[in-house]
């Protein structure tokens, strides 16, 4: 290598450098421009906002990959026959499912064991976005049969498609999530901006996590304190040594930060317990599953938010056990029934609580999985239905279009996967939208969003 | 004020004399040139060895198949087993990874493909022609059952055989995470 290549090299590097330093920033930069003007500008803010209001966003992440092929059936009978046919050992009885008449049109039926969300759907509480999936731009079968579409990075892998789909942003190895986003957006409508206004009830995630916005996780017991402060056989000396320690004044700038945020920490345990305490747990009965209990508690939390301060709050669950490789009749069907009476007994518990329209929780999963089976379960797959519900929601409707559910018809890549005809971003930024971003801030929050028809699909009021 | 003008000129003349001797130091060490297509290693002879022996056996690649690669070559052999098999599989996949920065997805004839050449490198782990490989494009396991491979991510896929009753997710199933016990590549 000569000199002059080595040179070029690092100016290359430089420049590259320079590159990445502009676009990892960008994106921050403008998101805190965005919260600056939302602070200091009301009435024309950049939210679609007033005050007063109360909103929460409600995740619900079905870990594995939701096999909605059997979630959502074709019912009228030459549709029912052309899936019955195609699924083989995974088709439901047509006696067996639930059928539903969706205000648009078409005849359909949710699995035998969502009778929650039959209840739901019928009350127009709930609605279905069909065939939804991580897309860079729209895909044809021809595109990507020749290879020629631009495609999500590792399609078809647990793990990459689940932080895509919280991301929304397909194309990007960063990992922040887009409620993480909207919530750095809209933090400062929050009159207590000290409590994260991301609170989650399965965990460290990717969708909550914002350039400023972290998660703050709760069990579905309430808030998780620090051991030795909660329990009472510590001595009270020991205590008070503790917080002592907390209060010293620092010149070292981490130790300052770690004091600093464990001293937050206790306090904002402290102030959820207290709110907590003075809210009775909902009279609606929720399921004694891991789900019903994250719902519970995230109803309780909704219902005390504006009182700690909130006027937006995101939350995040999730449920586990989806990849259903194997014994998949029996075990989705276990599934669903656990998702569908937890989906049932949150709507009940917002409507006891007078924040029906105020909660829209929303379904993401890994992706979709194959129409074709592979012995007694399914494989990978990529488009995928997903279910809206509250008050705020069109319910009784299906939106997007529903593939044709033929192993290598228009709809499939081959093996009876979907390709989406509606992408995650536009399903996210609707939920944007009804959570009060602005339209004009929504390319921000979703770069691939103008590759799109549509960035409203319709389905929130 | 003269005196001001004399150190701001001393410190900006010594500030170019540092930066030029940087510039100098840094390219005199520079290491020399070694083009790519000069470093393989010369191939040794019969009586470079300086002993009787007979030559060790070395493979080289088909000069009409320059991706060939025998990596994959006792995949499925009959005097190998299925924990071979997946040795080598493991071996594969790692050696994709290295080339492509990350495992191929799809379903197996789409993961066959990709490990034959159908990526950007056209980089070739697995021979198209491989015995193991059916007129489908599914690389199938020594009992003639397509392995299932199962994505958890990026790096990381489970590759499962059906095992001798060429049924999946029965007893006999062969499972195998490639990079799950070792160091990641």
């Amino acid at each position: 290598m000569n000199t002059a290549t080595r040179n070029l090299s690092r100016r290359a590097f430089l420049k590259r450098g320079a590159c990445a330093a502009l676009g990892t920033t960008g994106l921050l930069s403008t998101l805190a421009q965005l919260r600056v003007l939302a602070a200091g500008v009301s009435g024309q803010s950049a939210f679609s906002v007033s005050s007063g209001d109360y909103k929460a966003l409600v995740c619900v992440f079905l870990y594995g990959g939701n096999d909605a092929n059997n979630l959502v059936v074709p019912y009228e009978q030459q549709a029912y026959d052309n899936y019955a046919r195609s699924r083989s050992i995974l088709a439901l009885p047509r006696s067996d499912v639930l059928p539903i008449s969706p205000l648009g049109g078409g005849s359909y039926a949710f699995h035998p064991a969502a009778t929650g969300l039959q209840t739901l759907f019928n009350e127009r509480r709930l609605a279905v976005l069909a065939n939804v999936g991580t897309l860079i731009a729209p895909v044809t079968r021809a595109d990507y049969r020749s290879g020629s579409a631009a495609l999500p990075a590792q399609l078809f892998s647990h793990s990459d498609q689940s932080v895509q789909w919280q991301m929304a942003l397909p194309d990007s190895s960063r990992k922040i999530g887009w409620g993480g986003r909207v919530a750095d957006l809209m933090a400062s409508l929050n009159e207590n901006e000290q409590i994260s206004m991301a609170v989650s009830l399965a965990g460290i995630n990717t969708w909550q996590a914002g350039n400023q916005t972290v998660v703050y996780p709760v069990s579905h017991d309430g808030v998780v304190g620090i051991d030795m402060l909660e329990r009472e056989w510590v001595d009270p000396v020991r205590k008070d040594a503790f917080t002592g320690l907390l209060e010293l004044e620092r010149r070292n700038l981490f130790e300052r930060s770690i004091a600093g945020s464990t001293s937050r920490t206790i306090e904002n345990n402290r102030l959820i317990a207290a709110a907590l305490d003075q809210t009775p747990p909902p009279n609606t009965p929720f399921p004694e599953t891991e789900l019903g209990r994250q719902l519970r508690m995230i109803a309780r939390l909704a219902r005390i938010g504006p009182t700690l301060g909130f006027r937006r709050q995101i939350f995040f669950a999730s449920m586990g056990g989806w990849d259903t490789h194997d014994g998949q009749i029996d075990a989705h069907s276990e599934l669903v029934g656990e998702l569908a009476a937890a989906f049932l007994a949150f709507n009940r518990a917002t409507v006891e609580y007078g924040i029906e329209d105020k909660a829209t929780v929303f379904t993401a999963s890994d992706f979709g999985r194959t129409f074709s089976t592979n012995g007694k379960g399914s494989d990978h797959g990529w488009g995928n239905h997903h279910l809206v519900m509250g008050g705020a929601v069109q319910g009784g409707r299906i939106f997007g279009r529903f593939p044709e559910l033929i192993v290598n018809g228009p709809d499939d890549t081959g093996q009876g996967r979907w390709i989406p005809t509606t992408s995650v971003d536009q399903y996210s930024a609707t939920l944007a939208r009804w959570f009060g971003v602005d339209a004009s801030n929504l390319p921000e929050l979703f770069p691939n969003l103008g590759n799109f028809a549509s960035s409203d699909l319709g389905f929130m009021s | 004020m003269h005196r001001r003008i004399l150190v701001s000129t001393t410190v900006l003349g010594l500030g170019v004399v540092v930066t030029l001797w940087t510039i100098h130091t840094w390219t005199r060490t520079a290491p020399t040139e070694t083009p790519l297509e000069r470093t393989a290693p010369p191939i040794r002879s019969a009586t470079s060895t300086g002993s009787d022996s007979p030559p060790p056996q070395v493979r080289v690649h088909e000069r009409d198949d320059p991706g060939r690669s025998p990596l994959a070559d006792p995949l499925g052999a009959t005097d190998g087993t299925i924990a071979g098999d997946m040795r080598v599989l493991e071996d594969v996949l790692s050696n994709y990874r290295l080339a492509l920065g990350a495992n191929p997805w799809g379903a197996n004839a789409e993961i066959v493909a990709q490990l034959s050449g159908s990526n950007r490198r056209a980089h070739a782990p697995l021979p198209a022609d491989h015995h193991a490989i059916d007129s489908e494009g599914r690389l199938l396991d020594r009992w003639g059952t397509p392995f299932f491979f199962h994505a958890l991510d990026a790096r990381t896929m489970e590759v499962r055989s059906a095992g001798p009753d060429r049924e999946l997710y029965t007893p006999d199933d062969v499972v195998h995470t490639p990079g799950a016990d070792r160091r990641p590549d």
